[in-house]
Parts: C-alpha cells; sequence; structure tokens
C-alpha cells in the first residue's frame, strides 16, 4: 500500500489557475472522498497524482518519491517516460465513462498491459484477470466486448483492469456519474469491499451517503483549494465554512 | 366561484373510469394486407427500361463492333497494360500509406515544426491537379537532367522512367489524400482512451498501435477504400506521359485500327471489374474492423467473401 502527498500545487491551464496551492495527504490504507462543486479542480488534481499532468510549482509524492519529476542539480527536471510508466504501474485509475478498450474483449482489456510490460505471461495475466474478474462478479464476461456490457458491469471491468498492476494506490474519478441510478449501487458495493481491504483510495465523487460510509476523510474542494477537510461526520454534519453549508444544501 | 373541488381532493383516491369493454368482439382479420408497392414497380420499370436503352444504344449501333470488343478484351497488349495498371495502383498506394501516415501523424503532433512541414505537404499535393504532377514528374529531365550527388549520379531519364514518374505522382498525390483520413481517424478516438493506456503505463508506441490505430482503423477503412478506387481510376492519366497502362495500351491499339470507341469500352469493362473487386476488398476489411459490435470473438473463416456464406451473420452481430 501507498501514502500520498500534494505540497502547495499549483496548476494552470493556460492563463485560467485550476489549482492554487492546494495541501493533501493521505496515509497508508487511507480511504479519502474529495467532493466540491463542478470546477473546483478535483479531476486535475487526481491527474496530478499519476503524472497525467505536471504541476507548475508544488510537489507530488508517491510513497515519498516525487511523481513524474526529479530533483537534481537544485532543479526538478521532467523524468524520462519510461520511469514515468514505472511508477503509474503503481497507480490504478477509474474513469468516469470507464474507458475501457472497445475492440478489445474484456479478458485482453485486462491482460494488455501486464503482458506488454513483461510483469506477468499471458498465462498468469489470464489466471489474476480471472481471479479479478470473479471478485468484481463477472465471472463469466471474459469474451464479451465491452459494449455489450451494462453501465455498471463496463465500471467493474474497469475497476478490475487497474487492479491487474496490484497497485497500491486507486484513484476514481466520479466512478458512478456516468451510471443509471439502479446501476449504481453494484459498482459502489466492489469499492466498498475494496476499502475495506486496505488499499489507498482517493475517490472524487458525488455520493455523499457512500463518502460518509466508506471514507476516513473527506476533502472539500472549490475555487482550486482544499477548503475543508476532516471525518466523514465533522465535514458532512458539522462543516465549519459557509462554502461547504451551502454545498451540502444544494444536494 | 369556488376553485374547483382542491378541499375536499386531499386524499380521496382518484377514480379512474374502467376501460370500457365492447359489447362483443368485433369479427377481426388475422392476415396482414400486402400492399403492391407500385411506386416502387414503376420505378424498377423505369430503370430496367433506361439501362436496357443505354445498353441497346451501344449494342445495336452501326458504329460499334462488339466483334472488335471482344477480340481486344483479352489481347495480349492490353493484358499487359491491365497488369502496369494494377502496378501502378498498388505501389503507388503501398508507398502513399507510408508516406500519408507520416504525414498524417506530423499534422497531429506536439512539435510545431512537424506540424507545419505535414500541412504544407498536403497543401501543395492537394492542391495542385494530379495530371499537372505526373507530367511533372515525366518531364523532370528538362529541370534536372542529371540526378545524384558528387561522382554517383546517372542521367535522369534513365531512373525516371514512365513507371517511375508515374508511381511518384500518384503515390504522393495518394499520401495526401491518406495523411488526411489517417488525421481524421486518430482524432475520432476518444481523448479518454489516450488517458487511460497512459494511466496504464503504455507507452507512445504501444497506445497508436494497439489501441489507437485498430479504433481509427474503422473510421478510416471506407474513405480509405474510396481513395483506392479513386487511384486505380486515376492510373489511367498516366496515358499522358505513355505509361504503359490500360488505356496508354487501348489507345495505342486504337490508333493503329480505328476502333477508339470499341478500344474505350475493353478499358471501362477492365476497370469495371478492377474496382468491384476492390470495393469487395473493402467490404471485408470493414467487417474485420468492426469487432467490438460482434456478440462474440470471430472464429472461423476470415477470408474475403466470407459474409457472402453467412447471410444473417451481419445482422445477428449487429448492435442492439
Ligand atoms: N484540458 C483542459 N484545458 C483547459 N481547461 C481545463 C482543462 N481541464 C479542465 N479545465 C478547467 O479547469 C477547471 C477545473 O477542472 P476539473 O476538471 O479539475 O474540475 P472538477 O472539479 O473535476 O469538475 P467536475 O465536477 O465538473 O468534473 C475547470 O474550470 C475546467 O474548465
Ligand atoms: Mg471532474
Amino acid at each position: 500500500m501507498s501514502r500520498v502527498d500534494l505540497w502547495g500545487v499549483e496548476l494552470s491551464y493556460g492563463t485560467e489557475q485550476v489549482l492554487k496551492g492546494v495541501d493533501l495527504s493521505v496515509a497508508d490504507g487511507e480511504v479519502v472522498c474529495v467532493i466540491g462543486p463542478s470546477g473546483a479542480g478535483k479531476s486535475t488534481l487526481l491527474r496530478l497524482v499519476n503524472a497525467l499532468l505536471l504541476p507548475d510549482r508544488g510537489h507530488v509524492l508517491l510513497d515519498g518519491e516525487l511523481v513524474g519529476r526529479r530533483a537534481r542539480g537544485g532543479r526538478l527536471h521532467a523524468m524520462p517516460e519510461r520511469d514515468v510508466r514505472v511508477q503509474r504501474k503503481k497507480i490504478g485509475m477509474v474513469f468516469q465513462k470507464f474507458e475501457l478498450f472497445p475492440h478489445m474483449t474484456v479478458m485482453q482489456n485486462l491482460c494488455l498491459a501486464p503482458v506488454i510490460h513483461k510483469d506477468l505471461t499471458p498465462a498468469q495475466a489470464r489466471e489474476r484477470a480471472t481471479a479479478l474478474l470473479a471478485r468484481v462478479g463477472l465471472a463469466d464476461k471474459h469474451d464479451s466486448y465491452p459494449g455489450r456490457l451494462s453501465g455498471g458491469q463496463q465500471q467493474r471491468v474497469a475497476i478490475a483492469r487497474a487492479l491487474m498492476p496490484d497497485p497500491g494506490v486507486l484513484l476514481f474519478d466520479e466512478p458512478t456519474s456516468a451510471l443509471d441510478p439502479e446501476l449504481v449501487g453494484e459498482v459502489l458495493s466492489v469499492m466498498r469491499e475494496l476499502a475495506s481491504e486496505g488499499i489507498t483510495m482517493i475517490i472524487v465523487t458525488h455520493e455523499l451517503r457512500f463518502a460518509r460510509d466508506v471514507a476516513d476523510r473527506i476533502v472539500f474542494m472549490d475555487g482550486g483549494v482544499v477548503v475543508e477537510e476532516g471525518v466523514p461526520a465533522e465535514v458532512l454534519d458539522r462543516p465549519r465554512s459557509e462554502r461547504v453549508r451551502t454545498f451540502l444544501e444544494r444536494v | 366561484m369556488t376553485p374547483p373541488s382542491a378541499a375536499e381532493g386531499g386524499d380521496a383516491v382518484v377514480e379512474r373510469p374502467a376501460a370500457a369493454e365492447p359489447a362483443s368482439r368485433p369479427e377481426l382479420p388475422d392476415d396482414l394486407a400486402r400492399g403492391f408497392p407500385i411506386g416502387q414497380a414503376i420505378g424498377w420499370v423505369v430503370l430496367v427500361a433506361f439501362v436496357a436503352w443505354l445498353l441497346w444504344l451501344f449494342l445495336d449501333n452501326p458504329n460499334l463492333d462488339m466483334a472488335v470488343v471482344r477480340h481486344n478484351l483479352f489481347n495480349a497488349n492490353i493484358l499487359k497494360g491491365l497488369r502496369n495498371t494494377l502496378m501502378f495502383a498498388v505501389c503507388a498506394e503501398i508507398a502513399g500509406l507510408v508516406i500519408g501516415v507520416i504525414v498524417g501523424f506530423g499534422r497531429l503532433s506536439a512539435v510545431r515544426v512537424f506540424r507545419t512541414a505535414a500541412w504544407l505537404y498536403v497543401w501543395v499535393f492537394r492542391s495542385t491537379p494530379l495530371v499537372v504532377q505526373i507530367l511533372l514528374w515525366g518531364n523532370l529531365a528538362l529541370l534536372l537532367p542529371k540526378l545524384g550527388v558528387g561522382p554517383w549520379h546517372t542521367e535522369t531519364n534513365q531512373v525516371m522512367t514512365p513507371f517511375v514518374a508515374g508511381v511518384t505522382a500518384l503515390a504522393l498525390h495518394e499520401a495526401a489524400y491518406i495523411a488526411e483520413i489517417v488525421r481524421s481517424g486518430v482524432t475520432s478516438v476518444p481523448e479518454g482512451q489516450r488517458e487511460a493506456a497512459a494511466a496504464l503505463g503504455l507507452s507512445w508506441w504501444v497506445t497508436q498501435r494497439r489501441l489507437i490505430l485498430p479504433q481509427a482503423l474503422r473510421v478510416m477503412i471506407p474513405p480509405a477504400g474510396s481513395a483506392f478506387v479513386l487511384l486505380l481510376k486515376s492510373t489511367s492519366l498516366v496515358v499522358v506521359i505513355s505509361g504503359g497502362d490500360l488505356l496508354t495500351e487501348a489507345q495505342n491499339i486504337a490508333s493503329v485500327n480505328m476502333h477508339t470507341i470499341e478500344l474505350l469500352l475493353v478499358a471501362t469493362l477492365w476497370f469495371l471489374l478492377v474496382t468491384s473487386v476492390a470495393a469487395v476488398g473493402q467490404r471485408y476489411l470493414e467487417r474485420r474492423y468492426d469487432r467490438q459490435n460482434r456478440r462474440e470473438p470471430v472464429r472461423g473463416p476470415r477470408w474475403p467473401l466470407g459474409h457472402l456464406g453467412r447471410g444473417t451473420s451481419r445482422k445477428a452481430g449487429a448492435r442492439a
């Protein structure tokens, strides 16, 4: 399991500053839910953790090691792509729109990366994939193409795919926002199970009930900063800041 | 002036009128009427009559000697021309694909100088008539009598044979179109796919080859197929540099026996056959890269024309 630290992270898209100094630490095995209004910078924050984006200022660390950069001669240098790819294997990511590869079967989706990286032989990959698919309740869907699965099933495949390299951290970007209401439950219950197994998780979500149940800590973001953080009961029931209160009233 | 029954409404159950039962069930027929599509029938009659009339214009024309057509259809020179036409098209398509893919990715590059170079290429080769490009390559010797550097050089005309000039012109022109097709295909794949690939630690190369291109191909095959058919037909333009293609050979024969129309008809028939084969090939490729729309992975024959023997499989596999 891994820990994640963001120290004074700032990021702009062109001239628009989206993150304005974010400090956030996630301990080994901790489950953190990030909530906040649209445009707060939640997705951007997740992209920084696995170096899909690099911060303009500040530092992102995984297990105490800089992500996507390396310090040398008193300066930060971009890490070679190869090394970034090695880091990314320790971080699983689950997307709002699943992003399964539509021209590959479920099994091929899961096995592609570990086999290409030569972390597993094809036979080992298939074995691990079979076990993970059983865990997310899709043991019978190996040979289906993603287009044939329901949204909830696709998202569970995506979770299994993210788990293939046995990552220390899982990042979720609104994993249930694209789902029909009756399919949300099956995805949340898989996530709930993962949370109870002690894997570190950072979850951007609008499901406040779920957040209250599984989160060790809730982080409220708005306008590119962390406005408030604390245990669910604190942030959700007795928010200190006005902004959190108005947000909670609206949802 | 009392408001309509809001007061007495409360939580009283609203009574709906029961569906009215017809007194007795009327006698209704079970069979569905099959209307005679009179409009379509007229359309067919007109179409068949029109085509028949066109054929008759040819076949029953004293100025057209079908015997000459038949006699020349398998003439050795015609067959040689046909072979050359196919060589022109295949060589130009292969070179055009290679250059076009490179230029197409160049247009999408993050590096500005690559983007500009690729744009310039497409602009030049798409903006000038193909026949002019063929003439330019065919007459390169007028501009550069010798090719090469230092001690290594030869007469341009020894390298730039009509065949080489024709293939070069066709390939460079084709590449500009392929580049645009590649560009539109690659941009049609959602950005999220690239992000997901990156998050799995896949390299740029693996991402393009295993994830982006297979998805882009589905979009690219129909326009690429059309481009190839167009290329097949455009090979006839090398007649302007006496390229030795089907049309050149047909005209050579015609210039001797004066049966111009008959020999143009011979060329036409061969072009119809060749482009039809290309269209069948395109359909086969389309099906092959349409994998995600099938229920199960494909097992069984993958040869061209496979779909002819499995008439319904396409429908069964289509997305519900
Ligand atoms: N690639 C991009 N280029 C330019 N601006 C962007 C880009 N991605 C995001 N933004 C902007 O950055 C801001 C934060 O975006 P982000 O996606 O991180 O918000 P979010 O908190 O995830 O919102 P949501 O709940 O709607 O997903 C938004 O104002 C958005 O318009
Ligand atoms: Mg977002």
